[in-house]
């Protein structure tokens, strides 16, 4: 079962025309290299979109979102 | 249109798409140590019963509505995932990305089914056969997923098909073919005929759709009432329902607005019930006012531990679409009910809809309160709901994992 977490964190990502891809992420002190983005989806806070992030980095899956107003990254879960 | 065979008649085309174990394939996708293994999609830590069985699970005899313990019994190396309707609203949106580049006439059954009505897209994309088959492969390609597909000259027979083969099924049930699948089918297949139906249909000697289609009108209209003609038609295949697309089905009033909650525990407490109302009746209250509705029926539902459910109901003098009104009214209703169970859910609507009924509050209180539930609004949908709210609230029942009644492709419904 994922925990929840909801910390902000750094991620080091590719924007590509419309498309946005988390490479790796800083958590817990650790740089985690992301292998797979098992699955994205969108939701909304008000009025800012949330881009989710299922990402696996080999061994864990974790869940990281995009605020596409305050431009700022967040994990939500980890397992 | 529909399209013309060599006789001339017009015939419809309709495609069914059930999405196999929709929420189970979409947490597989998303989580590759669930792929290929028997798991569970479950509503809650709390309220652990089985939403969607991965087709593994399935195999072992897991079901859609056991408990946590039930499927666990059955399977015990079962994994179980909580579902996340996020996910599945998001996969939905795709899938019917892809639908509607076939057609524009796609109706959304549920979150994980849809008909789609492809008359005319012969020279497109081939017979029907051609087209879901393409339309499988795309999904696959795109999505990952599986469906059955049930091919037919409506949505009965569209719909009828699609069960009949799954996982990943394609059936087709031309018109030729209608009498003779219909013939020993017994009646509870058909979309529509529930238990109860089928149970009073039982009584009159009825068991297949056969004998539903040869049995006198008069008889079934004696019975049923105009619903007999409906039954009577569906015995012999026949439905004219059109495929109603997406802009279509949300230009349709709403007749209430309602919103309900499964705790996470049993709660006793009547303080706790009526916040748990309060926070309801604010949901119903924001869709009302974001749909310009007003509403003079308050109804408030409540399902005891042991599932009994019942629902009382006040007619107001006047029509409401204040969050406190609808608390109110429905805190006078649970006052006079025994509540000799502890409640496992709790539900609240509005009904007695009238759209744009706007008048302009006479006194200086109303008239606040309404601009105050204005500026609420406007800061909710800027921030996200109950980003300010009654203080009440700050201690209200989290527990957002569900599929609201509002949901539609592309964002909830206005209202």
């Amino acid at each position: 079962m994922p925990i929840e977490i909801d910390e902000p964190i750094s991620v080091g990502a590719e924007f590509s025309r419309n498309a946005v891809r988390p490479v790796w992420f800083s958590w817990n002190k650790r740089r985690i290299v992301i292998r797979e983005v098992t699955f994205t989806w969108k939701t909304r806070e008000g009025s800012a979109g949330i881009l989710h992030f299922s990402v696996s980095d080999g061994q864990g899956l974790y869940e990281l979102c995009y605020n596409k107003e305050t431009t700022g990254w967040r994990i939500a879960h980890a397992e | 249109m529909p399209s013309e065979d060599c006789a001339g008649k017009n015939r419809r085309t309709i495609l069914h798409l059930d999405m196999n174990a929709f929420f189970a394939s979409v947490e597989q996708r998303s989580d590759p140590a669930l792929r290929s293994r028997p798991m569970a999609v479950i509503g809650s830590k709390h309220r652990g019963v089985v939403l969607s069985p991965s087709y593994e699970a399935r195999a072992c005899g897991v079901k859609t509505g056991m408990t946590y313990g039930e499927a666990r019994t059955k399977c015990p190396s079962l994994v179980f995932a909580i579902a996340d309707p996020d996910k599945y609203s998001h996969a939905c949106e795709e899938l019917l990305k892809i639908w509607q580049e076939f057609t524009p006439l796609v109706e959304l059954f549920s979150i994980d089914e849809a008909f789609l009505d492809v008359s005319g897209c012969g020279r497109l994309f081939g017979d029907p056969v051609q087209t879901a088959v393409r339309i499988k492969e795309r999904i696959w390609q795109e999505q990952g997923l599986t469906c059955s597909v049930g091919v037919g000259p409506n949505k009965l027979l569209a719909k009828l098909g699609s069960d009949m083969q799954k996982p990943d099924g394609l059936v087709l049930i031309s018109p030729d073919d209608v009498a003779d699948v219909l013939e020993d089918l017994p009646v509870k297949e058909l979309c529509g005929i529930g238990p109860s139906l089928t149970q009073s249909l039982a009584t009159m000697g009825i068991r297949t759709c056969g004998e539903l289609g040869r049995t006198p009108l008069a008889v079934l209209v004696a019975r049923f009432g105009v619903l007999g003609g409906r039954l009577r038609d569906m015995g012999l295949g026949k439905d004219d329902e059109p495929v109603i697309p997406l802009d279509e089905q949300q230009e349709t009033d709403s007749k209430s607005i309602g919103h309900s909650m499964t705790l996470n525990e049993d709660c006793s407490e009547v303080a706790m019930i009526e916040r748990h109302i309060l926070q309801l009746s604010e949901k119903v209250a924001r869709r009302l006012r974001r749909g310009s509705y007003h509403g003079n029926t308050v109804t408030l539902t409540l399902r005891y531990s042991d599932f009994r459910t019942f629902s009382r109901q006040r007619k107001l003098r006047h029509a409401v679409n204040h969050g406190l009104d609808i608390h109110a009214a429905l805190c006078d209703v649970l006052g006079e009910v025994r509540i000799d169970q502890p409640v496992r859910l709790v539900g609240v609507s509005v009904s007695g809809l009238a759209k744009n009924m706007v008048q302009m509050p006479l006194f200086n209180r109303e008239r606040k309160r309404s601009f105050a539930a204005e500026a609420m609004d406007d800061i909710n949908d800027r921030f996200g709901e109950f980003t300010v709210t009654w203080g009440t609230l700050l201690e209200r029942y989290r527990h957002d994992r569900v599929i609201s009644p509002a949901w539609q492709p592309g964002g909830d419904r206005q209202y």
